[in-house]
């Protein structure tokens, strides 16, 4: 670890601390129908939008009536998408005339991207047309991540508002999410990456002739690499080489701002074409935090308590500073394997440490950093490989994903996943008091402790009992790239990531299969919906509640003491439940690496 | 390319999994 490192990881701390009030308080202006500078641009588009649809924006819902309009929306997003990835082959920009995607993928996709999870069993250039790209894939970039923060805000409404029946209009809600928040920040976020040289085109590949011809195996059709008769590899020499490229800036702001994390190339952001300098590094980064930070600002604000707000921004803080730190320390230590002749120290020619599966532009610093922040968040983009890590430092961002993607978080969803923390806490700190738990002014009662439990015994459901079949049969083992424990991690790591809606993949697991398609893409829709429908349900009932003033007995939220009780919890419910399947993964492996036995 | 047993298949199921979380709406709302 060096001085540098930890000033990088520092100064990007602070641009999201400096970020969190000011994006706050305008998405709390956005939400509570106040102005903007945007409304002279905006408001007659929205206006315009409601007239085609015929939305009425002053009718208030229910938190039924807000669901199933979410859901209904939800399936049809995801139908259309499934649809054009299928007839592709007969849609416009498709210069390389890209055939239909195959059946289970296609669902598979399409779950994936209405979910907010962008999890690819796919390489992007090789498989999906430009106009799948931008108008299936980008579009869904804008509307799932929409759908998060309308959903963050509807929860935030009903802890503010008192005795009241409804919690906001889902249609009203989704379209200020993209007009206000999403598409302005993205369109100055994509001329920024262009300034970097993210490319944005709409050209057919570029055929390129090597300076030197290589030799690779020849692959057969049914893409097993060939041998002859005597069992000896057949080769080929390739002298030319496609440079893939297309509208790709244009889809990589809102892949990181929108935490979404499905890139335009296979290899996401480690690709240069997506990410080619350290300051497109770190505005990417930036991005992936900016709108989940100003939630909690937003939180306070529109709750009437802004100190809760920064309790739980500190909250979040800690959690992540210990994430980085455990990340960034064991990709440092480097690999104890390696004799003693090879040299992994930091030196001035090379990052030291564990570089395999990182990019030299980004060194151990800015992969940990990154590899935290995409999991911390639900984002998924990456530009290293996990699969590569140390097995502590791979465990970092299973773990954060494990934690249900709280620590900042996905748009909305980081918020509304760390609400229901809350409501456990001060349900569990009302349980010590011997009181009636309250929160911010609300009774938390057996309702919401039912739907609360309801929320987080789902996610581990989903994910333990997929990655529990995949272990016990073929379907499933055949996948494994890596035997031992670290082929355990591989399975765990696809489905938690694909529960929380993350999408980073920890690789060394082939997973378009027909198994893994569509067990990935039920574990996807589950890990959203089952876990969205009892939250809006708490929501609904804070709304309708009385507001209770604070008395002694009340458990304050606005303090350190309750910080620390929040970490606990999370690390607690999140952590321990994992902690049988952890100890089977990284930890043994772990272990075993010390004991010199790799996978 | 034509559509198939295969993508009615998928888009069924994909309709059942939204009806039933329309019905674990239902069901929240009925234990409240």
């Amino acid at each position: 670890m060096t001085i540098n490192g930890w000033v990088q990881i520092g100064l990007f701390l602070l641009l999201i601390l400096l970020v969190t009030k000011p994006m706050g308080i305008f998405m709390a202006r956005v939400f509570s129908r106040e102005r903007t500078f945007l409304d002279p641009v905006m408001r007659p588009i929205e206006r315009l939008i409601y007239r085609l649809t015929g939305v009425d924006e002053e009718h208030e819902m229910r938190w039924t009536e807000y669901a199933a309009a979410m859901l209904l929306f939800s399936l049809v997003s995801m139908a259309v998408l499934y649809g054009m990835q299928r007839l592709q082959g007969f849609l416009p920009f498709n210069p390389q005339k890209l055939g239909a995607v195959p059946q289970a993928l296609a669902f598979n996709t399409a779950a994936s991207f209405t979910t907010n999870t962008n999890w690819q069993n796919y390489s992007g250039e090789v498989v999906m047309s430009y106009f799948t790209q931008m108008t299936g894939l980008a579009y869904h970039n804008f509307v799932s991540a929409a759908v998060g923060i309308a959903l963050a805000i509807a929860f935030i409404r009903g802890i503010a508002r008192r005795e009241m029946q409804t919690i906001g209009n889902f249609w009203v809600d989704m379209v200020r999410s993209c007009l206000w928040v999403l598409l302005p920040f993205c369109i100055v976020g994509a001329l920024v990456l262009v300034s970097q040289g993210v490319v944005q085109n709409l050209r057919p590949y570029d055929t390129a002739t090597l300076a030197e011809p290589q030799q690779v195996q020849h692959v057969n059709p049914d893409g097993k690499a060939a041998v002859d008769a005597n069992g000896k590899p057949v080769m080929d020499t390739v002298t030319t080489q496609s440079i893939a490229q297309g509208p790709v800036a244009s889809q990589e702001f809102i892949k990181e701002f929108g935490t979404n994390g499905g890139g335009f190339f296979n290899a996401n952001s480690a690709h240069p074409f997506e990410n080619p300098t350290p300051f497109s590094n770190l505005v990417e980064l930036f991005a992936i935090f900016a709108v989940s930070a100003g939630l909690t600002y937003a939180l306070g604000r529109m709750t009437g308590s802004q100190a809760h707000g920064w309790a739980v921004w500190a909250a979040m803080a800690i959690l992540f500073v210990a994430g980085v730190t455990v990340a960034y320390w064991a990709e440092a230590q480097g690999n104890p394997l390696f004799p003693a002749a090879v040299n992994q120290h930091h030196t001035a020619s090379q990052p030291g440490g564990n570089m395999e599966g990182k990019e030299v532009r980004f060194g151990i610093t800015n992969t940990a950093l990154w590899a935290t922040v995409t999991t911390d968040a639900s984002c998924g983009a990456i530009n290293g490989w996990h699969d590569s890590f140390t097995p502590l430092g791979g465990m970092v961002p299973l773990v954060n994903i494990m934690l249900s993607e709280v620590i900042f978080g996905g748009v909305g969803a980081g918020m509304y996943g760390m609400l229901i923390y809350i409501v456990l806490a001060v349900f569990i700190a009302g349980l010590m008091v011997g009181r009636t738990p309250e929160y911010l002014g609300k009774k938390i009662e057996a309702y919401d402790v039912k739907m609360a439990v309801l929320v987080v015994l789902v996610f581990p459901l989903v994910i333990l009992t997929f990655a529990a079949i995949s272990t016990l049969y073929t379907f499933g083992t055949s996948s494994i790239l890596n035997p031992g424990p670290h082929g355990l991690s591989e399975i765990l790591y696809s489905y938690t990531s694909q529960a929380g809606n993350n999408g980073s993949a920890f690789a060394g697991l082939s997973t378009n299969t027909p198994w893994y398609n569509v067990s990935g893409g039920f574990t996807m829709l589950i890990g959203r919906f089952l876990m969205i429908i009892p939250m809006l349900g708490i929501a609904g009932s804070l709304a309708r509640k009385k507001y209770v003033p604070p008395s002694l007995g009340t458990f304050p939220v606005t303090t350190p003491l309750f910080t620390v009780l929040l970490i606990g919890v999370i690390l607690i419910v999140g952590a321990l439940t994992f902690f049988p399947a952890l100890s089977l993964g990284p930890i043994l492996e772990h272990l075993l690496m010390g004991a010199g036995k790799t996978f | 390319m034509e559509l198939t047993m295969q993508d009615l298949i998928y888009i069924a199921i994909t309709v059942l999994f939204f009806a039933l979380s329309l019905a674990y709406v239902r069901f929240c709302d009925r234990i409240g």
